[in-house]
Formats: C-alpha cells, structure tokens, sequence
C-alpha cells in the first residue's frame, strides 16, 4: 500500500471520528438548546414554532415564574432539601467509611454488603414502607422528613465511596501523624480528611444531584405547595387538559442553573494527584 | 534520648504468634539495626516499640517508662518510614514543623527550628516546595527532617533506604551515620540489606521468623555466628555450608560431606569432634584460595560460574556433588569449563553441630 493512500485512510478515519464527535454531540445538546428555545417562545406560541431557531425572544416565561408562581420558593426548598441531606450524607458516610476502612472489627464486612443491599432496592419499592414509617413518626409533609428521605438515598452510597477514598490514602501516614502527636481523631483531621477532599467533593456533588433530581419522594412525602421542591414544582405546569410548555421549559432550565453552579464550585476540588510524593 | 528495652515481647494475630518473647536491650545513644529476612517481625518490632501495633505479651520500656499500651504520640519516639509517608498537602516546611505544632509551639519557634533541621540536611531552599516537586532523596531527607526537629528519646527508621537507588543508598546511608554521630541518639533501623546492617550498626540484632537469633557487634556476627542461619544471612557472596559427618583419617578428623561421601574436607585440630557426628562446615567465599589446577595442593574441580563485580569475582567451583563459591579480588577470572584448585585454611573454618550452634574451639592451635 503507498504511503499516500495509508496518509488518505488516516484522513477518512479522523474525519469519521469528528463526524460521529458532532453527532452524538448534538444528540446531546438538541434537548437542552430545545429547552431554551421554548423557554423564551411567548405562552401558547411553541407549538406553532416552524424551525429550529425561535421567531420571538422574550424573558417573560421567567419573569411570570417569579412573580406569578412561587418559584423562588420552590428553589430555596430544593436547596435547603439538596444541601442538608448531602452535607448530612457527607458527615454519616466519611465517618462510617473512614471507620469501615482503618478499623478491624468483627463483622465489616457483612456490614458493608448490607450497605450495598439497600442501593439494590429501586427508590419505588421503599418509598411506601418509608411513607407509612414518616406516617407514624409524623414526619410526613415536613422538610427534616425530606431531608432523611433523601439521606437514605445517598448515605449507602456515600459511605462505599468514602470508604474507598480512604482506602487509597496510605495508612502510614496517619501512623506518621499519630506518631508526630496526633490522636486517631486528629490525625484524621489533619491528615486523612484533607487528603480525602476530592472524594468528599464528589461525594457531596452525588449527593446534591441525587437529591435535586428527586422526585419521588418529593412527590410522595410532600403534600403542601410551600414545601414542594423545584421538581415538584416544574411538574405543576402540566394540567388535565393542557400544559404551560414555555413555563415548564422556564423552570427546568432555571432548575437546571444550581447543579451547574455546584458542579463547577465543586469540581475545583476534585483533582487528580493529590497524593503524589506522600509515599513511594 | 532513652535507652530501649524489649522484655518478652509477643505479638499475635489470632491464632497466628509473630513474635516469641523476644528480650532486647539497647543502651541510650546506641545504633541498634534489626536485620532479617522478609517475614521474620522486624517492622512488627519496630511498630510495636512506636505504638502502631500493641504487644500483645511481654513489655517494652522506653527508659524508665513502660509504653506499652500508650498511644504513640505519648511515647516521644520518632520514626522514618520505608514509603517517606511525607503529608502531601504540607510543603516540605510544614512537614517539617508538623510535629512542633502538633506540640503547640508558636510559629516564630517552629520556623526557627525547622530552618534549623532543614541546615543540617541541605533542605534549605526547599521549604517552599511540595513533596511531589522532590526527588526520592529529597523526600527522605524530609523524612528524616520531621524525626529530628523535635528531639525525641529514641529515632526508628523502618527500612528508610529501600526505595531509594543504589548510588543514593550509599550516600544515605553515610548520612544516618554521621547524623547518629552528631545527635548521639538512640536508633533503631530496620533492613533486610545485611550491608547496610553491618555498615550502619553499633549492633546487630539477627531475627528468625519472630526470633532473635543473636544479637551483636557488626564483627561478631560476621566472624562468630551464633549458627549457620546467621552465617548464611549476613555476608555477601553468603557462605559456604557443607553438611556432613565426621571421620577420622591418619590421625585426624575429617568432614565427609553427605552430598559427596568421596570427599574430604581436614577439620581443624582444636575441635574435640566425636567420629560419626554430624556437623556443618561453613567457609567463607573470602576464605578460600583459588589456585591455578597445576598447583599440587587444594581440592581440584571445574569452574562453573563466575559473577565478576569489577573488584571481585565470585567463582563458582564444582567439586564432584558440591559447589562451592570462592571470591576472587583484582584478578582475573578464571575461564568457565576450566579446572582449578582449592586450597581451604582450617583456621578460618566455622563448625556447626548438630542442634545448629556454633561449635568453640576446645583449645588453642
């Protein structure tokens, strides 16, 4: 084969792969740019939407939002509701994780299988028992009964992952700590916590995501319209006989905007590297 | 600093004993090295004595004080690990002082202290930097910089030069020495490497799965084992072990070796050895003379092999069932497939009994 076709092959090949790069791209970021597009199309108008770029902007979807519907409300809801239950995943699942991976004790690992059981049940088959549990606790229809809802969604997880964190932090550093003055406590305080940090950072992101995202128990746990969540919140723009799309469209991209935000604040931490030149 | 003592220690992990009573006692300001084979307890030992794992018989004592059962940062000990365990989000300075401000010592006297440390191992210019932007030797230095800025009673190194390469071992080495001159600390250090043990100690400690085997100055392990495991661990190429009986042959007592009952190595007089006990012959590689196959005396054999390290040669002689290796200083090696002599110096030969102990010479030649 000459040298020219081999250099023509290597073409076609490269020209295929940024081919399928766009596509699949696009396949992506159609839904979104879409969600964008009926968003910022007056009320009643995007079914009447004739190409892919919108005829008319307008921002009053957003301004009605925000003045005619308690969004802003909706959202606090969603951030108090995200950010107490994966601080508080946070917390219960690098304790247990830092304990499950330095402590021997009898039974870890029995427990760290029990864990994982729970991730197996589908949210669906454990909101019910978890309803008439709150039922009785009368926990339903609060925030802290949300709050816990979504703990028992992300804690399994958060403490398998923190678990593996630390794991992958040399124990003798610690040692050396405990060694250098440090009480357990202490060296993992200064030592092993920090050095966890881009672990804990993508264990609070899950956290959040998981817990923005939900709405299942929002749904089922909550009934009043002041402590419903953003995601309960977006799916009260679809009636009986008709739906508010550019409204809908309006809230979930401002839905979307917070897990960004936390996302990109967030993932400064999540760096490569941070134990290089600690150990051989 | 303290002096360390070991008394009875036992260390079991479930059903398993990894250490068996082992008594040591090293005086203050000693350099102490504990050397043995992968597996024999000498990190057990060593992180017991730092509180990283609890005895689970005997005591150990750090002067006058027991510290089994303390935590380790109540023992006042410092340690160097084999991995530099160095705190990767601390610049060099901050590992450095980690200890001091663990010890709520102010900022001003930490810096002062830790320039201090940083002087006496040539880290002055790398406060600043991170131990990822070190070398490996940099990070060992730094290693050794958090053992030495808060003046502890005793300093543990646990095989700090394993990682390092050849060239920087040597020179590392060279630096534990004189640091340990200068400080007058008590050390302890950890290796497998029985030249870095026989360089570096004051005194040897030889471990045997969870045992002490013996304990002694570098000079006496060399020259008097205590038996042939010592003999065989510590000198390099290893020595010569030839199991056998012995015979008496014209008036003198002679060791048939049982892998070639046609040979017969002359024992030296001094011993009083019973005919048909069994006994092993250990002969150092340095002592045995290699001779060209035309001279008339020595055991004739073939050369086998040959590892020329540039200054020496260890040569590798079959002699009927044997082998047996001989070191050979600035000349050349022999040629391999060809003949050669050995002449062995009975004075030089070590006897081994039957229970494994080094045998002492009944008289005087």
């Amino acid at each position: 084969m000459s040298a020219r076709r081999r250099f023509g092959g290597a073409v076609a090949a490269d020209i295929f792969k940024a081919g399928g790069i766009v596509v699949l791209g696009c396949a992506v970021l159609f839904p979104i740019y879409w969600m964008g597009v009926i968003a910022l199309t007056p009320t009643g108008f995007s079914r009447s939407l004739s190409s892919v770029f919108p005829a008319d902007i307008t921002f009053q979807n957003f301004v009605t939002l925000f003045t005619e519907r308690p969004m802003l409300r909706w959202l606090w809801n969603s951030i108090v509701v995200a950010a107490l239950s994966s601080f508080l995943s946070l917390a219960f699942g690098t304790s247990c994780g830092y304990a499950l991976s330095r402590l021997k004790f009898r039974g870890a690992g029995l427990v760290l299988i029990l864990v994982l059981a729970t991730q197996m049940m589908p949210a669906t088959s454990i909101v019910v028992p978890l309803y008439i549990l709150f039922r009785d606790f009368g926990l339903l229809d609060t925030m802290q009964g949300m709050v816990l809802g979504h703990i028992s969604l992300v804690a399994p997880l958060a403490i398998w992952m923190a678990k593996g964190f630390f794991d992958s932090i040399p124990a003798d550093l610690e040692g050396a700590a405990r060694i250098d003055g440090c009480t357990r406590l202490s060296a993992y305080w200064y030592v092993a916590l920090p050095l966890a940090m881009p672990g804990l950072a993508a264990i609070f992101i899950y956290g959040f995501v998981t817990s923005w995202h939900d709405f299942l128990f929002a749904k089922t746990l909550i009934n009043s319209q002041s402590l419903w969540t953003a995601a309960t919140g977006i799916s009260s723009f679809r009636g009986e006989y008709f739906t508010l799309h550019e409204l809908q469209m309006a809230a979930a991209l401002t839905f979307a905007l917070p897990v960004v935000v936390v996302f990109l604040v967030m993932q400064r931490r999540i760096v490569s590297g941070a134990l290089s030149g600690s150990v051989r | 600093m303290a002096d360390v003592a070991f008394r009875g220690v036992e260390k079991s992990f479930g059903n398993v004993t990894v250490i068996h009573g082992v008594d040591i006692d090293i005086a203050d300001g000693e350099l102490v090295v504990f050397v043995g084979p992968s597996g024999c307890g000498k990190s057990t030992l060593l992180r017991m004595l730092a509180g990283l794992e609890e005895n689970t018989g005997g005591e150990i004592a750090i002067g006058d004080d027991v510290v089994s059962g303390l935590p380790p940062k109540d023992r006042d000990i410092a340690m160097v690990f084999q991995n530099y365990a160095l705190y990767p989000h601390m610049t060099v300075a901050e590992n450095i002082g980690f200890p001091l401000r663990m010890q709520g010592m102010s900022a001003a006297e930490r810096r002062e202290r830790v320039v201090e440390a940083a002087g006496l191992l040539g880290l002055e210019t790398y406060l600043e930097r991170y131990p990822r932007e070190l070398s490996g030797g940099q990070r060992q230095r730094v290693a050794v910089g958090r053992a030495i800025v808060r003046k502890p009673r005793a300093f543990l190194f646990d095989e700090p030069l394993s990682n390092l390469d050849a060239a920087l071992r040597v020179q590392m080495r060279k630096e534990v020495k004189l640091l340990h001159r200068r400080l007058g600390a008590t050390m302890i250090f950890v290796t497998h490497d029985q030249v870095e043990a026989m360089t570096l100690a004051d005194r040897i400690v030889v471990l045997r799965a969870g045992r002490v085997e013996q304990i002694g100055t570098p000079d006496d392990i060399y020259r008097r084992p205590a038996n042939s495991f010592v003999a065989g661990f510590i000198g390099s190429p290893p020595i010569n072990l030839i199991a056998g009986t012995v015979e008496p042959r014209s008036g003198s007592a002679v060791l048939v070796p049982e892998e070639d009952p046609a040979l017969a190595f002359p024992l030296p007089p001094q011993f009083d050895l019973a005919p048909g006990s069994r006994i092993t012959l250990g002969i150092r590689p340095e002592n045995l003379l290699l001779v060209p196959a035309t001279a008339g005396s020595g055991l004739e054999g073939k050369v086998v092999f040959c590892e020329n390290s540039g200054q020496e040669s260890a040569v590798t002689l079959e002699l009927g069932g044997l082998q047996l290796v001989a070191s050979l200083w600035g000349d050349e090696p022999p040629v391999i497939g060809g003949r050669a002599r050995l002449e062995i110096d009975p004075a030089r030969m070590l006897l081994f009994d039957d229970a494994d102990m080094r045998l002492e010479p009944a008289r005087e030649t």
